[in-house]
Formats: structure tokens, sequence, C-alpha cells
């Protein structure tokens, strides 16, 4: 790097020096760059999990969370996080998505008290968001498929997305998220998905979540 | 639902084949926005699903159409013992209005439970 400048230096093409630099120090540090989505149902945790993988590696978090159904309803991103574990360096986009459903009722959100008004447009929104998500698919480098462990694995949009991704072969982690509730049942996530590498964790509370960050570190390596 | 007749199209290979994707998702959401329950002989890939939940999601309106349930059953049916058997793959997929049918997969038998 430093020779690079020097060669170039005086020269009039300074800017061009320092640009072929950049690309230099890219590729001499191992600091791979990849855009790590958090993809599943509605309501499984993403938006905890990407808070909680942004304040551990960046001191920020990327998205509101809520009981509420489709409350993440466009994609929010947290960008250069430096992400570290087991000697892996990566500088990591997260992707938070909206969660995918396959129908949308706005009579589903004035059970948590939103009046007429603010549920439909809850609905339109979460629509948008749902479409805007499945169309991100295609920038993603690795993916975290996050499932409620106190629900059934075998709903369809979790079998659609893993498929989806094993077909465009990009690497992924299904997370068993709620291990902390009593009726989770992670292993029936691990017994649906014997071919896949399944980590258990808290996004609440922390556990599980080095496993997590071991698991990202050696996909990712 | 308010007639107390379902009604269930199966399509078979031969008429979807002849589609293109996006007009085969329309054949299917003009049937699930009708009330009928979709069967399709050849299970959708996971690519032509996420298309149709994002054509769905298009679709959805306030009070007519608040999407589908969408269900692919694959299951690979090894016909006979030798090495050289043929594996068979029976795929299909079933696409039905959100909220008046339950699907199930028991032991390999699709399960369709409609409530009137
Ligand atoms: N008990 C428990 N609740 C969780 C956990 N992760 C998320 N939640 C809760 O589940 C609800 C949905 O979380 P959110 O992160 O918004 O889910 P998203 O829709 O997948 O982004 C919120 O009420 C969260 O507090 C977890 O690990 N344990
Ligand atoms: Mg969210």
């Amino acid at each position: 790097m430093v020779l690079f400048e020097a060669l170039f230096k005086n020269s009039a093409h300074q800017n061009m020096a320092s640009s072929i630099g950049n690309v230099f120090s890219r590729l001499l540090s191992k600091k791979k760059q990849a855009n790590m989505c958090l993809i599943g149902e509605v309501n499984t945790g993403k938006s905890t999990l990407a808070n909680r993988i942004g304040m551990d590696f960046a001191g920020k978090p990327v998205s509101r969370v809520s009981e509420i159904p489709h409350e993440t309803r466009s994609i929010q991103t947290l960008e250069k996080v430096d992400f570290q574990k087991d000697g892996t360096q990566l500088e990591l986009t997260i992707i938070d998505m909206p969660g995918i459903a396959t129908k949308v009722d706005w009579r589903e959100f004035t059970k948590y008290g939103l009046n007429k008004n603010e549920a439909m447009t809850r609905a339109k929104e979460a629509t948008k968001g749902i479409i805007e998500a499945i169309k991100e698919l295609n920038n993603i480098d690795l993916a975290l498929v996050v499932m409620d462990s106190t629900r059934v694995p075998f709903d369809q949009v979790n079998l659609t997305l893993l498929g989806a991704l094993e077909m465009q072969k990009k690497p992924f982690i299904i997370v068993a998220n709620k291990t902390d509730l009593p009726e989770a049942s992670p292993e029936m996530i691990k017994e649906t998905f014997p071919q896949h590498i399944v980590v258990p964790i808290s996004a609440l509370t922390g556990e599980g979540i080095e496993d997590l960050y071991e698991a990202i570190a050696k996909i990712a390596s | 639902m308010s007639s107390s007749v379902v009604r269930v199209d199966f399509i078979p290979e031969v008429t979807v084949e002849k589609l293109s994707l996006p007009n085969r998702l329309d054949l299917i959401l003009d049937s699930v926005a009708n009330n009928k329950v979709v069967v399709i002989e050849k299970a959708l890939e996971p690519q032509e699903e996420l298309a149709l939940i994002q054509k769905t999601m298009e679709r959805v309106d306030a009070d007519k159409f608040t999407g589908i349930k969408l269900f692919s059953l694959k299951s690979k049916v090894n016909n006979g013992k030798s090495f050289f058997s043929k594996t068979k793959e029976l795929t299909f997929s079933v696409i039905a209005p959100s909220d008046a049918v339950q699907v199930t997969d028991i032991n390999g038998i699709l399960s369709l439970s409609i409530a009137q």
C-alpha cells in the first residue's frame, strides 16, 4: 500500500493512485464484505436479533421491535458492521427484512388496538414490504432464516424460503429463536431440517448467541 | 364463506406446462380470488412460489382478498426394490383462499379440510 502510493506520488494520477490503493488495501485485508439478511415468517424475532448483532459489533440497533405483526414494513439496513469471531473478520451489511406472509388481513391489527385506518395503512405497507423483501433476496450473500421455536416449523413460508436459497446456492443458517420460552422446541426444528445448520438461540436474552456467531464465522470463511 | 359449495379445481400438468409463469400465476390467483381451491399437478418451484407470493401481495385489498394459503407436497416414491428401480417424484401444490381451507400432510397423505 505505502509502496503503491509512493510509486504514484507526484504523478498526474494521484486520484487514481489513491483509488487503486483503496482497492488493494481491501484485497490485502482479510475482511470480506457480505450482505447478511434476516428473513422468515412474521414475528419470529428477526428485528430483535438484528438489533443484538448490531449492538454487539457496531453499537447500534437496526430496527424497531413490536409484538404487533408486520412492524418491519420496509427493509432496514446497517452497514459497515465489523464482525469478528474466532479469527474471522467480516464487514457485514445487516439487512433486516419484513416478515414474509401469504396473507395480510388488516382486521388482525385491530386486535392490537389499532383503529381501522391505522390497520388498513399497516396492511397496505405490509404487502409492499413483502414484495420488497422477496426482491431483495437476489442481493444477499448470506441469510439467517429466523424461526420461532414455539411454532410448528413446517410452515410453507419456511419451506419456500429454504428451497429458494438452496436453488440459488446461497449459504444460510436456520436460527431457532425464542428458546427462553417454556413451550419452545428447537429440537423439532432440528428434526424437521436435519440436512441444514440449525442454531437455537434467544435473541431476547442472548442465550446461544455465541454459537450463532461461530456458525456465521464458519459459513463465511 | 357465504355459499356452502366449495369448488376444487385440479389443474393437470399438461395445462400448466403450456402457460408462461405470469399466466400460470394469474390462472391460480383468479380462481382463488373466486373462492376456489386450486390443486396443481406439478408443484411450483420455490422461485415460482415466491413469485406467487409477490403477485398475491399486489392483489391484496382491504375487503375482497386478503391472501392465499399455499402448500406444496413433494415426496419421492420409490416403486420397486431393485437397485435400478426408478424414483418417481410426486409433487403438487394446493393454493386456497386463506381462511376457508386447512391443508395438512400426515404421513404423505394430503388432507384438505374445508370450512363451510
Ligand atoms: N420470548 C422471546 N420473545 C422474543 C424473542 N425474540 C423476539 N421476541 C418477541 O417477539 C415479538 C416480535 O419480535 P420482532 O423482533 O419484532 O420480530 P420480527 O417480526 O421477526 O422482526 C416481540 O414482541 C419480541 O419482543 C426471544 O428470543 N424470546
Ligand atoms: Mg421485524
